[in-house]
């Protein structure tokens, strides 16, 4: 048997929901407190706790799997998996919107969008503001201009001998093409011999959170055989969410030599893009932010990747943009409000923010109001 | 005492208007959260109340006390005493609503804040501004300073700084009944009557609800620098200890780590000393940035009779030899997955003893004794780990605990220099009978029935 929270406090401060009510029910230790006696796996039996899933699910479900608590916790309790865990056992429709969102929808998520800007805000209801407005940049609205043209210093040792596959994860697969066709010729610019990514499908990681356990699975098994039948190639990530749940693939669906193979081989873009010099152009604005993705965790090579090629970067004091686990579908309002505090995070000269995460890009500009706008940094770079 | 036992429309109605529905809950599931603390102790509750001002304790105290309802405070549920659990079932009065830094003064060196603001919100705030906050607790990140100053808590600084009390200048308490009392200012000196701020520090929420402070600051030392020293034994690092003192320094932190502790540090993960070096003294000191290397070298040739050093001079190097400190509390599951632990304080010179004595009587009972802790202050952090599983470990364990607890008074000891009595300690095995009764008589003179924290404290 685990043993559960402790009560030490200590996420309180790092949990973005908390940080957005400071009541002690919204943090990961009030959620723990009701949700541990409801999982087996820390003693918990719904048929003998106090309290059901029923009665404790509006409260515990306020979670955007930021992973911010796991890593602030002495027994790294990780909340937005034991929430996955009760959901496994006890579904909610949201888990199925998501699922069939994720899994069915995805190659029509640019014409979703596309009709979202075409509904007039006046008539969306108000509660599903929120996703409307996510729908709505669903849309690709065009070339970003990049900001920076950047090349490989010819003196930069960078190892290039592995082949590289590239995973693109959803959105850039659905809505975002060009951040895979942008990634794609960096890297071939760099020297790297790219293989065929098209075996590849969904990292899982929402499917994690929804509790769609079987779905998940299912997916990590084909992303492991694809990359065991390229020969094992090195795997380019450009996205943080994405790489996140990837490297959890290790402990879960791989175990042994092959898990710590797995880890060697996932590698962010911006890493094999060591070496790189820039040439900026008109379009690099005056100030500029950068968000950091929650789930880079504290191995965020991106912004310093960043840092180098436009320097006086500005990092947001805000938390997590709410996008993540399924937020967005239980309680998109909570999911809104943690966005527009992260945006508030960031000084009002900063129209322009940047970031690593096809997620926050999605949910952050959906909550940016005037002309700010979020791009993802392959948006903003190009040979 | 008679308690109100339950609700009745009527309070609830009360509630209601004076709270809204943004300031109170009675749901089970948010209930459930309010009912315990990290003691992991529980109690029951009938609501949880959320005050946004001080207007609003006023009110809810005058009816409180009028309608014999149990009240019990909460900052941030971190009391390892059970402070925050409900003994007698009542109301708990949450202070998270009530989060203000309402000044903090640079010429002056004073800070006023609301009672629910977080420790190191505040630290922070009060480092941008050059000046520091000294008390420390280790939970400094989950804590609010309504709840530091209520239990008096310290921390590593202790040794040079002191502890929360020493940076009280004043506080504003609601007392049951609803009246508003202000005492001390924000002058350093005031001696004009009773020092009655000083009783609502450590006072474990007993005398009325806090819902003001006026801290004190000080300038924030511009450097400091830290060393780690290995020894064979524990007696060795102690004496070590004992000369730096003699030599006239004053470090900001000395820790001591005793020898079950370094076995767990090294069988949990990478450790740079070698195999000889049984216990470690970890010292900081702070100063000046131009003096802090001299202070450095002083404090190293008291050190000259240690197997191995290790220094650190800027926050990245200190942070490293601090992290084998911080590492205890985490790594030393491996001796089971569940703790008693201990905040026993000793005169400094009786450390080494009473480690020992409370050693073997761990022995005795089959356990082994995880001691370290704050060597400057004498306090002790004595943990013992267990399998709550295992009724014959939980048994021993809570044997030994309570033993523990016996043999520090044998040393002039306190049985709790950090965490309180809360609803845990069986104070009176330390205090005279005389001067608890004169204790329970002032808890009187401000809560005349007894409706603060019943069963808590003293
Ligand atoms: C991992 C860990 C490490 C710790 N390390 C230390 C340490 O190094 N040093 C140390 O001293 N303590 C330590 N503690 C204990 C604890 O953090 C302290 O006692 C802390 O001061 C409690 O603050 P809190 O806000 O959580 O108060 P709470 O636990 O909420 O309350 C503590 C007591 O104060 C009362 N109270 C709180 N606020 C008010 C108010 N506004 N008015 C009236 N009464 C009030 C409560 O009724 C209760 O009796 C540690 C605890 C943990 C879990
Ligand atoms: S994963 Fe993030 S949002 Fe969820 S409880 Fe933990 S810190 Fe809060
Ligand atoms: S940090 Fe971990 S143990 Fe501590 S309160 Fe949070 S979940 Fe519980």
């Amino acid at each position: 048997m685990k043993r559960g929270c402790t009560q030490c406090g200590e996420c309180l401060n790092v949990c973005p929901v908390y940080r957005q009510f400071t009541r002690e029910e919204y943090s990961p230790k009030g959620k723990r407190l009701l949700m541990e006696p409801l999982a087996p796996e820390f003693g918990g039996d719904e048929r003998a706790a106090e309290l059901n899933w029923e009665s404790v699910r509006s409260l515990a479900r306020l979670c955007a799997g930021c992973d911010r608590c796991r890593k602030a916790c002495a027994r790294k309790l990780s909340t937005a998996d034991l929430l996955a865990d009760v959901r496994a056992t006890h579904p909610h429709w949201t888990q199925h919107f998501w699922q069939l969102w994720i899994a069915r929808m995805g190659p029509l998520w640019p014409s979703l969008g596309l009709m979202a800007t075409l509904v007039p805000d006046g008539l969306t209801p108000k509660p599903l503001k929120p996703l409307h407005d996510t729908a709505k940049i669903l849309a690709d609205r065009g070339e970003a201009r990049p900001w920076g043209r950047i090349r490989k210093n010819p003196e930069s040792r960078t190892d290039v001998s592995k082949p590289v596959l590239l995973f693109s994860g959803c959105t850039a697969n659905n809505v975002r093409k060009k951040w895979s066709s942008g990634a794609n010729d960096l890297l071939l610019a760099w020297g790297y011999e790219l293989s065929d990514p098209g075996g590849f499908v969904c990292c899982g990681g929402t499917m994690h959170h929804a509790g769609r356990y079987g779905a998940q699975r299912a997916m990590e098994g084909q992303n492991v055989e694809y990359w065991r039948k390229s020969g094992k190639p090195r795997i380019a990530v450009f996205c943080a969410s994405c790489f996140h749940s990837l490297h959890g693939y290790a402990g879960g669906v791989l175990t042994g030599n092959e898990a710590g193979e797995w880890l060697a081989a996932l590698t962010p873009v911006s890493v094999l893009l060591a070496g790189a010099e820039v040439e900026h152009t008109e379009a690099k604005p005056a100030a500029y932010g950068y968000h950091q993705p929650c789930h880079w965790g504290d191995n965020d090579n991106d912004i310093k990747f960043l840092q180098r090629l436009f320097p006086g970067l500005h990092k947001g004091t805000g938390l997590c943009c709410g996008m993540g686990g399924i937020l967005q579908m239980s309680n998109p309002g909570l999911s809104r409000r943690m966005a527009e505090s992260t945006l508030d995070g960031f000084p009002g000269a900063i129209s322009r923010i940047v970031t690593g995460c096809s997620g926050c890009v999605m949910q952050l500009n959906a909550a940016a109001g005037g002309d700010m706008r979020i791009e993802h940094w392959l948006d903003l770079v190009s040979l | 005492m008679m308690y109100a036992s339950a609700l009745t429309d009527s309070h609830r109605v009360f509630l209601e208007d004076l709270f809204g529905k943004d300031g109170l809950s009675f749901e089970p599931a948010v209930l459930r959260v309010y009912s315990s603390d990290a003691s992991n102790e529980r109690g029951k509750i009938f609501a949880v109340v959320r005050p946004a001002d001080t207007g609003q304790v006023q009110k809810f105290m005058r009816w409180a006390d009028a309608e014999r309802v149990v009240v019990h405070p909460r900052g941030r549920g971190t009391s390892l005493a059970g402070g925050c659990v409900p003994t007698v079932p009542g109301i708990v009065v949450s202070t998270l609503g009530m989060d203000k830094l309402i000044d903090i003064s640079s010429t002056d060196f004073v800070a006023e804040v609301e009672p629910g603001l977080c420790t190191a919100t505040f630290q922070a705030e009060a480092e941008k501004r050059g000046l520091m906050f000294p008390p420390d607790p280790a939970s400094g990140k989950a804590t609010s300073l309504g709840g530091n100053v209520c239990t008096c808590a310290g921390g590593l600084r202790a040794v040079k700084y002191g502890v929360t009390r020493d940076y009280v200048l004043g506080c504003e308490i609601v007392l049951p009944g609803g009246q508003l009392m202000k005492f001390g200012g924000r002058t350093q000196k005031d001696v004009v009557g009773l020092d009655l701020t000083r009783f609502v520090v450590g006072s474990e929420g007993t005398l009325g609800i806090v819902t003001r402070l006026i801290l004190k600051l000080i300038p924030k030392p511009e450097a400091s620098a830290s060393v780690l020293v290995g020894y064979r034994s524990l007696d060795d690092a102690l004496s070590s200890m004992t000369k730096v003192f003699a030599a006239g320094i004053l470090p900001a932190a000395a820790e001591f780590i005793g020898e079950t502790c370094m076995d767990i540090l090294t069988r949990t993960g990478e450790c740079p000393w070698p195999g000889e070096v049984k216990a470690m003294m970890l010292f900081q000191i702070d100063g000046g940035r131009e003096t802090i290397g001299l202070e450095n070298a002083r404090l190293s040739r008291q050190l000259d009779d240690a197997l191995w050093k290790m220094e650190g001079v800027d926050k990245e190097e200190e942070d490293r030899l601090w992290s084998f400190r911080r590492r205890i509390s985490a790594a030393s599951y491996v001796l089971g997955p569940d703790r008693m632990g201990g905040d026993m304080a000793v005169p400094r010179g009786k450390i080494l003893p009473a480690v020992r004595r409370f050693e073997e009587i761990a022995a005795a009972n089959g356990k082994r004794l995880v001691a370290f802790g704050h060597a400057g202050d004498g306090n002790i952090h004595a943990n013992l780990h267990y399998d709550a599983s295992d009724p014959d470990d939980a048994a021993r364990t809570a044997k030994t605990h309570h033993k523990l607890d016996k043999a520090v008074l044998e040393f002039g000891g306190s049985i709790s220099g950090e965490h309180g009595g809360g609803s845990l300690k069986d104070v009176g095995r330390q205090l005279g009978a005389g001067e608890h009764e004169l204790m329970l008589r002032i808890r009187k003179l401000f809560d005349p029935n007894l409706i603060l924290n019943p069963k808590k404290g003293y």
